[in-house]
């Protein structure tokens, strides 16, 4: 658990401080159920932070509401569990206050495709340096089995009895369908090395980076991803030398490679849309879209003092002396 | 190595230090030790832990207790829990319920304040009472009218009423009365319905018998059964003559007759018996009337003896009873049988059945004679329920300084009890018999013997120090610990015996953070452990032993209590042993400890220790067994690994020089190939680069599966779980990356079917 007093013991003896673990971020054991695709993801996250030696207290998780949404409280760094569907413009808030920070966010498919959609496409628009991870498990489990926004027609549920009646919303096409989009990936959670290489690469680039992660749900959708993860045929690497790179043991275990290059808008969307194979890598990444960030500074840091002397200020623009005559 | 070159240096340290040559000749009891302190009165200082519970009275705890009517299952109960009940019930977020918490906890203070004034009532009259002083400091009329609503409501939804009773010298006995009372009334009403039943059918073979009788069938007997309204449409001399006509089955023998008559008898009178003995709406409560308690082990043996005679006869009468109503009573067989019924020819289970018997005795109260008796009780089948009340540990044996022993007879009786067997046994305090009170009802349901080990603190209270705490006291310094052994809930020890009720189990003496000011007022903190000696600081018998030193006296070589007594003995040299104790103004003090009690404490400690053993903590058998397991399977896991370098090894010459071989040096080799890559695929393992960190196998057992630096799963131990354990875990993977090998042990149940469902995984 992040604890503020020794992180700032050890900030102010940082010269001697042992580089950070695993283990400094982990947070309250999680609550998700056994076998849970979350988990994957969790330790990912983890992992890249120990790696990339982020510091617990600059670093952020920002969540909606929903199963995935628990994460940032199993993470040993600061923590955000926002209103449903409000999670892209609390990180964006923070962001835009605190640059230095480094801000994560977790999110799932209804959180993010249904209740939070227009603040999906805005901050994608916005593209402020946030790292997004979407936790796709295509079903609301924290509810207990209602379709989400992604779950695929004809899935039955509590409240679909006879079957999803809609296609599913599909994240990718949506997100690469947007202006101003900068980096766009996709990830499976039961190939973990290829997750963390993708959250890896997604956190380097500075815009904002979605991240599609297909996650299972052993609960609800417990045959769902099954004949994914027992045939790994249905896969194809995406791999490019200014997009993702693999150790060849990792990619030799994927009969379907694909050289894509990430500039290559035309071909993301093609990649995006429903086809035999799930593409794992990143579709689409373009470093030169400007950061909101970037062109419209924060707040200007005042001290106590200065800020209220500036309402006061402000206040007194509007002072009436009672003494003045009337009218 | 004689002492001096043994302790060199220190030695030389301590001869040079005056002030902690005076702090050890104090330590070690000698006669010329300097009297630099004032020796502590036990009434003038409590130890420094007790601090935080001075003013007891206004603490939730577990006394006063309510001695539920008629539930067996909820005898005791806490007020605190009654009160917490009903507050948890309602909602304290909706309107006004704020005001309802906080009228039902001043109730509740006032009801206690009533109850720790000894008075012995009712739940529902104190409440009343309570009510009333709650109402009388109601600030309006408006606010007055709310709480009487609040109050109402509250004792509206009470479930039940009982005697209140507080943590007071009679309240193991009370408690005792009552449950047994409660488990009396509980038996007498099985019994009495297994004798209503009897009766009936005895009644009903009488009956049909007489149904079939010449007087039953006259016209005037049945014109009298059936009664005015048919007198007009029947005729009964028709109807009798068809009845005689048609009657084919004989009457009873009269000897059956007599048999069943004399039986029916003989259960009815003990029916009657029971009916009297139930004593409706009686309070237990210092009425011990309607459940009769002896007070001498041999009393008990001698009614139970009287009773006996009484016995055979019911049993004798129930058995023909039971017969009877079967229709398998075969004169010829059993007429000579119950002629010669006697109390050889009780079965044990019958023996058991009896109604229990209770005894109470104090300490004082075993003497010699008593205590045969008592041994012959718990060694016996016979339901005789024992409370043994100690108002003094350690009882019994005088403590002096050396290293004589620690306890007495009835400090010890329960853990000599469990050796025994065949009795149920609870040992514990006062402080947690609300607590054990569901102990205390299945030792009295239990069919064969009974004690109950209840320390009450002694007859007069310390001033500082209330008797609820002096009794908790006891428990949490491992003086008298709490167990259980019950017979009844199997043959095993695992199943029997319950370290249950102690602080901090695992430990040797329980640790707790204590917080303190010191002479310039600045906050410090210690980790104080409570140990024996700060139970026995409040026993006057021990005065002589501690010995309060000014801070101006004090040393870096005196250690607390808790730390002395965690050192071996050769590390404990040139230290002196301290207690922090506080005074009635909280002030607190230093106080050296005697080198006698140390030895006392320890030998506390070693019976404790043995208690946890018994109790299933660090058993010494399970700790030997594991670590030749562990020995075991590394050697087995060393085998392998030889065995796959030996074949690396011969792996490359057979290579390089592969034209020159000879056939039988690459049978070998390939043979030594085949072995190893046998002794390979027997092992379990995981492909831990591909695992999700989704926990099922880490949950699964968290000493063969664990997770490595990047929080992937591995196998740590394979001889940690069960073969079972690793296939299981194989099938649940979601990423099928759990290989579960060969089986360790070749002893595991169902091993066929666990190597076949393996298959899939290796």
């Amino acid at each position: 658990m992040f604890n503020p007093i020794e992180t700032l013991i050890r900030s102010v003896t940082d010269i001697d401080a042992d580089p950070y673990s695993l283990g400094d971020f982990l947070g309250v054991d999680s609550r998700w159920c056994q076998r849970c695709g979350n988990n994957a993801i969790l330790t990912a996250v983890q992992k890249l932070c120990a790696e990339e030696q982020l510091a617990p207290e600059k670093t952020v998780f920002v969540s909606g509401i929903g199963c995935s949404s628990r994460l940032p409280h199993y993470m040993g760094t600061y923590g955000f569990h926002a209103l449903h569907g409000r999670a892209l413009p609390v990180a964006e808030g923070i962001k835009i206050r605190r640059p230095d920070l480094h801000v994560f966010v977790t999110t799932g498919d209804g959180d993010c495709c249904s209740i939070g959609a227009g603040h999906w496409l805005h901050a994608i628009r916005y593209n402020m340096n946030i790292t997004v991870l979407l936790h796709d498990n295509q079903i609301y489990g924290l509810t207990k089995n209602q379709v989400s926004p992604t779950s695929p027609r004809g899935l039955v549920s509590n409240t679909s009895p006879h079957g999803a009646s809609l296609d599913p919303l599909n994240p990718l096409a949506a997100t690469l369908g947007m202006s101003n989009i900068s980096f766009v990936a996709q990830a499976v959670d039961w190939v973990p090395s290829v997750l963390y290489d993708v959250i890896e690469q997604a956190f380097h680039h500075r815009g904002l980076s979605f991240v599609c992660i297909m996650q299972r749900c052993p609960n609800y959708l417990p045959d769902h991803f099954e004949e994914y993860i027992k045939n790994p045929d249905r896969l194809v690497l995406l791999t490019h030398a200014r997009g993702l790179q693999v150790e060849e043991s990792i990619a030799r275990r994927f009969k379907h490679r694909e050289e894509h290059d990430p500039a290559d808008l035309d071909r993301a969307r093609e990649l995006s849309m429903p086809r035999d194979r799930i593409p794992l890598g990143i579709l689409y990444r373009n470093p030169e879209v400007l950061c909101y960030e970037d062109v419209r500074s924060g707040v200007e840091h005042l001290s106590v003092a200065e800020r209220m002397a500036a309402l006061e200020r402000e206040f007194d623009k509007f002072t009436v002396d009672a003494a003045s005559p009337q009218g | 190595m004689n002492r001096m070159e043994e302790y060199g240096e220190e030695l030389a340290a301590v001869r040079q230090d005056g002030r902690l040559k005076q702090l050890l000749r104090i330590h070690l009891g000698r006669p010329d030790a300097p009297s630099i302190g004032a020796e502590p009165s036990a009434s003038d200082l409590a130890p420094a832990l007790f601090s935080h519970y001075r003013g007891l009275a206004a603490l939730r705890y577990d006394y006063p207790v309510v001695l539920l009517d008629h539930d067996a299952d909820r005898c005791a109960v806490p007020l605190a829990d009654i009160i917490g009940e009903l507050i948890r019930s309602a909602n304290s977020s909706e309107p006004g319920g704020e005001q309802y918490c906080r009228d039902l906890y001043q109730l509740e203070a006032n009801i206690k304040q009533v109850a720790a004034k000894g008075t012995e009532q009712r739940l529902s009259t104190l409440w009343d009472t309570a009510a009333r002083q709650c109402l009388a400091t109601a600030q309006d009329a408006r606010r007055r009218q709310v709480m009487r609503e609040n109050l109402n409501s509250a004792r509206g939804a009470i479930e039940g009423d009982g005697v209140i009773a507080d943590c007071d010298p009679q309240i193991s006995r009370c408690l005792f009365a009552h449950a047994g009372q409660l488990i009396q009334s509980e038996q007498g009403r099985q019994a009495r319905g297994t004798l209503d039943e009897l009766i009936a059918e005895l009644r009903a073979i009488l009956e049909s018998d007489r149904m079939r009788s010449a007087r039953a069938t006259t016209a005037d007997a049945l014109r009298t059964s059936m009664g005015d309204t048919h007198a007009g449409g029947i005729n009964f001399e028709i109807l009798s003559s068809v009845l005689r006509s048609s009657q084919h089955q004989r009457p009873l023998t009269v000897s059956r007759r007599k048999r069943v008559r004399s039986v029916l008898k003989a259960l009815k009178t003990e029916r009657n018996r029971l009916r009297s003995q139930s004593g409706k709406g009686k309070s237990p409560r210092r009425r011990p009337a309607t459940v009769t308690i002896e007070t001498s082990c041999v009393a008990a043996l001698e009614k139970l003896r009287g009773a006996v005679q009484h016995l055979v006869e019911l049993f004798r009468a129930l058995r023909i009873a039971r017969l009877e109503v079967e229709n398998r009573y075969d004169e010829a067989r059993h007429d000579s049988f119950f002629e010669a019924f006697g109390v050889d020819q009780l079965t044990p289970e019958e023996l058991r059945g009896l109604p229990p018997l209770f005894v109470h005795l104090d300490t004082d109260a075993l003497d010699a004679e008593n205590r045969t008796a008592l041994i012959e009780i718990l060694s016996s089948d016979l339901p005789i329920k024992v409370l043994v009340e100690l108002r003094t540990i350690p009882d019994g044996i005088p403590m002096t300084a050396g290293p004589g022993g620690f306890g007495g007879w009835g400090t010890s009786l329960a853990s000599m009890a469990v050796m025994l067997r065949t009795a149920y046994v609870l040992q514990t305090t006062a402080a947690n018999l609300p607590r054990l009170a569901g102990e205390i009802i299945a030792g009295l349901r239990y069919e064969g013997p009974a004690l109950f080990s209840v320390y009450s603190g002694p007859a007069e209270e310390h001033p500082l120090v209330p008797r609820y705490l002096h009794c908790a006291s006891a428990l949490e310094s491992r003086v008298f610990p709490c167990f259980v052994h019950d017979p009844g809930r199997g043959p095993e020890c695992a199943q029997r015996f319950q370290i249950m009720g102690n602080p901090q189990p695992e430990e040797s003496w329980p640790m707790h953070e204590f917080s303190y000011e010191d002479a310039e007022g600045r906050a410090m903190s210690d980790e104080v452990a409570f140990t024996a000696l700060d139970f026995l600081f409040m026993d006057p018998r021990f005065a002589g032993q501690y010995v309060t030193v000014p801070s101006d006296s004090w040393h870096p070589n005196m250690v607390s209590l808790g730390e002395y007594l965690s050192l071996s003995e050769r590390h404990t040299f040139g230290k002196v042993p301290y207690l922090w104790t506080v005074d009635a103004d909280d002030v607190l003090r230093r106080v050296i400890v005697r080198r006698g009690l140390i030895m006392a404490a320890r030998r506390c400690h070693d019976m404790w220790r043995n208690l946890q053993e018994l109790g299933g903590i660090r058993n010494s058998h399970a700790l030997r067994l594991l670590e030749a397991e562990r020995e075991r399977a590394a050697s087995i896991r060393d085998h392998q690994l030889e065995s796959l370098e030996t074949v690396e090894e011969t792996d490359l010459p057979r290579a390089e020089a592969a034209p020159d071989t000879s056939e039988s040096t690459t049978a070998v080799n390939e043979e030594a190939e085949a072995e190893a890559l046998t002794a390979a695929a027997d092992q379990a393992y995981i492909e831990t680069d591909l695992c999700t960190s989704c926990n099922d196998c880490t949950d699964r057992n968290g000493m063969l599966f664990a997770y490595n630096e990047v929080k992937q799963a591995y196998i740590k131990d394979a001889s940690a779980g069960t073969f079972r354990e690793l296939v299981e875990a194989a099938e649940n993977c979601p990423v099928c990356i759990i290989h579960p090998g060969r089986p360790l042990n070749q002893d595991e149940p169902s091993l066929d079917d666990l190597l076949k469902r393996a298959s899939a995984f290796n």
